[in-house]
């Protein structure tokens, strides 16, 4: 084989090597893409299912037995001594800074709530976003889901699904 | 020829087989996650449009458009809440809401997962048929590839109810886990995909509690 021929077929080899290695690199991503997309969905029945369940306790320790004066509202919300986990959480914001720790196909996801009173105006969607410093008759449940990090990145993190809903009180 | 030409065609050909055998792992490699990943794709929708039918139809159990006038189908006397679920077993629910046009007249919604026996053409022997059946009409399915539809249903307690449900009126919340797996992949390297409990604390249902 002669220098030119030798150039040729180290060229070839090389270009085979690159479109190898594309052709891996492609594979890895659109792999790494999909297992994202279903660690997603878990995570957002995890956060749905926190959600559920928040939404199933009472507005507020003060309106187990019945309504009470806005003055008398938990303020700032948390949750009762003795009270750890959402089997023995009475009222919504029992899960405010609430963290929980699932696993599921090999991974592990790491939730977080956070409870605050919000003062939805109907002029100004945007007021459900601001959380306010005063008792409401509206609280807002904030979940944050991640698998990629660990507890203290909770939010944080770009991968996080975030999900949020406001609990109202009603007497009638 | 001499011995240097014999030596260069016999590396040649085996650098030559080299190549081939790679290219041809590449390409099996290709089509093979070009399946794959197809399939994942197809079980993550299917899952999904699942999960999303399933929340939108269980959230309204016991709903009716015009709450002061329910009237219960079997009795036609005044609806009680706590009837809303008149069947709980672990694959098969049962239960009256009011389903489009929204007439304020009660209609019943039964799910309930099929036998295997009922997807033998398709390759993969653990898919099942999810069926709805609305108003006792001719049930309606497709098979999306569910492997498994659960449903756990708890108290007031957090306590798990035994299936099936005897007194149904003591429903708070329900559990329901849904896998879903390609009906066909290749290699037979079947991916899945779960929601994993979706707790649908129906507050038609937990509001009948309250009432007792």
């Amino acid at each position: 084989m002669n220098t030119g021929q030798s150039l040729f077929a180290i060229g070839a080899l090389l270009l085979l090597s690159l479109t190898i290695l594309r052709v891996n690199n492609n594979i890895l991503l659109t792999d790494s893409i999909m297992i994202d997309s279903k660690f997603g969905l878990i995570a957002n029945s995890i956060a749905t299912s926190l959600i559920e369940s928040a939404t199933e306790k009472y507005f507020d320790a003060q309106t187990k037995e019945g309504p009470c004066l806005q003055s008398e509202l938990t303020y700032p919300p948390n949750k009762e001594s003795a009270e750890t986990n959402p089997s023995n959480f009475d009222d919504f914001d029992d899960f405010n800074n609430y963290t929980q720790t699932d696993t599921a196909n090999s991974a592990v996801f790491y939730s977080r709530c956070l409870v605050s009173y919000v003062n939805p105006n109907p002029s100004n969607p945007g007021s459900l976003n601001n959380n306010v410093s005063t008792r409401t008759w509206n609280k807002k449940l904030t979940v944050y889901v991640t698998w990629r990090m660990n507890e203290q990145n909770i939010g944080f993190s770009a991968d996080t699904v975030k999900q949020s809903t406001i609990y109202s009180y009603w007497f009638f | 020829m001499g011995f240097t030409t014999l030596l260069d065609i016999a590396g040649s050909m085996i650098i030559g087989g080299i190549l081939m055998t790679m290219v041809w792992r590449l390409s099996d490699a290709s089509t093979e996650k070009t399946y794959n990943n197809s399939g994942e794709l197809t079980v993550q929708q299917s899952l999904l449009t699942l999960a999303e039918m399933i929340e939108f139809d269980f959230r309204k159990i016991g709903y009716c458009n015009t709450w002061n006038a329910i009237v219960d189908p079997r009795t036609n006397s005044e609806f009680k809440s706590t009837d809303a679920i008149f069947y709980a077993d672990e694959s098969s629910m049962s239960f009256y809401t009011d389903l489009y046009p929204y007439d304020g007249n009660l209609d019943s919604l039964r799910y309930y997962l099929g036998p295997l026996s009922e997807c033998t053409s398709t390759p993969n022997p653990r898919d099942r048929i999810l069926y709805r059946v609305q108003n006792g009409d001719a049930p309606v399915a497709s098979n999306l590839g569910v492997t498994d539809f659960r449903m756990v249903y708890i108290d007031v307690n957090n306590d798990t109810l035994p299936t099936p449900v005897i007194n149904r009126g003591l429903i708070k919340s329900i559990e329901i886990n849904i896998t879903v797996e390609n009906v066909a992949a290749y290699d037979e390297k079947y991916t899945n995909a779960f929601w994993k409990q979706i707790r649908l604390a129906s507050r038609n249902v937990s509001r009948s509690k309250t009432d007792d």
